[in-house]
């Protein structure tokens, strides 16, 4: 135990991962809390106030039907919004006039004069909404203009008592909501503007950046926390502001490269996996192949890891590492296996390794479209009509030489198995336009148990 | 057990089972913060009701690219610091409850001189606008600049209430300790 802390250190080790626990009434509490929110929501799984919103329509439907038998119905004019809404306030003197607008907007689309019992039903919709005051939004701004909102849009139906404060009516009211509130670095945030009353905008980013636009897209790059503050402004009111709290978390950087090196233990080539990564708690390697991603077997969570060549098929392509920190935030990077050369023309390529059959030499044939591990040999993205192939090694001795299109070196020489090593080759041909080509290069005879 | 991923999907849902889930493994954590930042158990637990409604109702903005607990953790402060202002009209203002300069420097303090529950007190009782901006400083490690924004008080503000807060916090555990020791002679 420490007897050197000073007062934040101490506080932050006995109180940084306490716990404590909620009295036995707190779910019910929030459950009865959220009851209403929730059902002011639109969700498809869950029934709330768009469904009940249908019913009612169909419900209003059936007894227009069922009533137009016998009376004829007159289509509604204006006047016959203030009727449906008038007698909701007499009747309902605890709500505070507010309409959700959905459901408000449907019945009066529909034209139809309701009887009374589907205007209580409205009502109590209505007095639902009321009920909702101040536990929804996520930050205190958003809970304080939507107040705000509710007030100002029905002044001039209803509520003698708000009109005194008619500053606040004639000000703008700012609130804003984010795409996310929490990321990694470099994170994009959109922003969206659900300000009301307002002609002008300015945000402040919290970063030294600043946009006048209505929903602004930010790119945060510098990890760290950020208030942005959004200024909304009209003509005649005072200016007002939202703040959110936006928190850029620090992200990775993935990086490393694949060095050729030996085992200790029999001395055969292997590739090490230099890890050049910073800031990153956790590793995960792949070997990506061709068409699929992560469809080898390989993976490796080791920080260094050491990649055996039996692992690499003639599909492998690359290895990809992805890094991983505290705040789970990660980068990924992809390394090409150094397995061929594209030449400059783009109708022929070469391996920069092959690794010969241990079982002893073949006859050295491929077929168009192979790459094989165990030859070393063209390939053709198209075929040449002439071909001389020779490979020496790297004291200049000729140790392969062949015209033959489809034939490649097994990596033997007079049925002696070569060493392991570089060899240079030299390959001169002709396509079929008469052109004639001429490449050189070397290859890695690389001598170990792959097959 | 369900994975956090599950839970997510079934909160986002609105599932009742799904945020019970993710009450009954948070709301122990969320608590203990929560109660930081208020005057009473009450409080506390009336911000984790608030905090925790918000937290359902937003579930689906959490898009799963940092912690899910940093997320409600914030969730939490925000509702503790809106409660705060919303509170301050009605509230009696305590804060000027002003602390001696001169008793003592900065001292250094032993891991085992206190419980969890007497330094938990000591911070309940800590005046508020001292209490915010030391928690929001030490424990959540925000810059003085960030804590003006967010409790809408002037920078130098935070700086010389964070200084009081400490001494303020010191003197209060001096004292207990000096209350101590008297008990047991």
């Amino acid at each position: 135990m420490s007897d050197k802390l000073n007062i934040e250190q101490l506080v932050k080790t006995k109180l940084g991962e306490a716990e404590l626990s909620p009295s036995p009434g707190s779910w019910s509490a929030i459950q009865r809390k959220l009851r209403w929110p929730q059902f002011l929501r639109f969700h498809p799984a869950r029934f709330n106030v768009y469904y009940a919103g249908v019913l009612l329509l169909v419900a209003t439907g059936l007894v227009v039907v069922l009533a137009g038998g016998k009376n004829k119905v007159e289509p509604a004019g204006p006047g016959d919004h203030t009727n449906i809404i008038v007698p909701i306030e007499q009747d309902n003197s605890d709500t505070k006039g507010e309409s959700v607008d959905q459901t408000g907007g449907n019945l009066n689309d529909e034209n139809v004069q309701p009887d009374t019992a589907v205007s209580r039903e409205q009502g109590e919709v209505e007095s639902a909404s009321g009920n909702q005051n101040g536990t929804s939004g996520i930050n205190g701004q958003e809970e304080k203009s939507l107040e705000a909102l509710k007030n100002t849009e029905p002044v001039e139906v209803i509520s003698p008592d708000l009109s005194t404060e008619e500053v606040i009516e004639r000000s703008p009211v700012t609130n804003f909501t984010s795409s996310v509130s929490t990321g990694c670095a470099p994170l994009t945030v959109q922003f969206t503007n659900k300000s009301v009353n307002a002609t002008a905008y300015h945000w402040d980013f919290g970063n030294g950046e600043s946009s006048r636009e209505e929903n602004p897209v930010h790119e945060f790059r510098e990890p760290g926390r950020y208030v942005v503050t959004l200024t909304a402004e009209n003509q005649g009111g005072v200016p007002t502001v939202s703040r959110m709290m936006v928190e850029v978390l620090e992200t990775p950087v993935a990086d490393f490269q694949i060095e050729e090196g030996l085992t200790g233990v029999d001395n055969h080539v292997v590739l090490n996996l230099v890890n050049y990564s910073s800031e990153a708690s956790a590793f995960a390697w792949n070997i990506v192949d061709e068409d699929c991603v992560n469809c080898n077997n390989w993976s490796s969570i080791e920080h260094q890891p050491t990649l055996e060549l039996k692992t690499i098929t003639p599909d492998s392509r690359s290895v990809r590492l992805e890094v991983i920190n505290e705040n789970g935030c990660s980068d990924t990077v992809l390394q090409p296996l150094p397995l061929e050369v594209q030449t400059s023309d783009t109708r022929i390529k070469f391996a920069t390794a092959f690794s010969p059959n241990p079982s002893g030499p073949g006859d050295g044939s491929f077929t168009l479209g192979s790459k094989r591990i165990d030859l070393f040999h063209p390939i053709y993205i198209e075929v040449p009509v002439q071909i001389h192939m020779r490979v020496y090694t790297r004291r200049g001795e000729l140790i392969f030489e062949t015209h033959e299109l489809f034939r490649g070196w097994d990596g033997y020489v007079l049925h002696e198995p070569a060493k392991s090593g570089v060899y240079v080759w030299m390959v001169e041909g002709k396509w079929t336009d008469g052109t004639s080509f001429s490449y050189h290069g070397d290859v890695t005879l690389l001598r170990n148990q792959y097959f | 057990m369900k994975s956090e991923k599950e839970i997510l999907t079934g909160c986002v849902r609105g599932k009742q089972s799904a945020q019970w889930e993710l009450y009954n493994r948070y709301s122990r954590l969320l608590l203990a913060i929560c109660n930081r930042y208020a005057k009473s158990m009450d409080e506390a637990e009336d911000i984790l009701q608030e905090g925790f409604v918000k937290i359902f109702l937003n579930i689906s903005e959490f898009k799963g690219d940092g912690p899910l607990m940093a997320w409600m953790r914030r969730i939490m402060i925000n509702t503790a610091i809106t409660h705060y202002h919303k509170m301050l009209k009605h509230r009696y203002h305590d804060d000027l409850d002003e602390v001696s300069e001169s008793r003592f420097e900065d001292k250094d303090w032993g891991e085992a001189e206190f419980t969890e529950e007497e330094l938990m007190s000591v911070i309940q009782q800590m005046p508020e606008g001292y209490r915010h901006v030391f928690n929001l400083y030490a424990m959540e490690g925000y810059k003085h600049r960030e804590i003006a924004e967010i409790l809408k008080i002037d920078e130098n503000t935070s700086k010389s209430q964070y200084s009081r807060a400490r001494r303020w916090l010191q003197e209060r555990l001096i004292r207990l300790k000096e209350e101590r020791t008297k008990r047991d002679e």
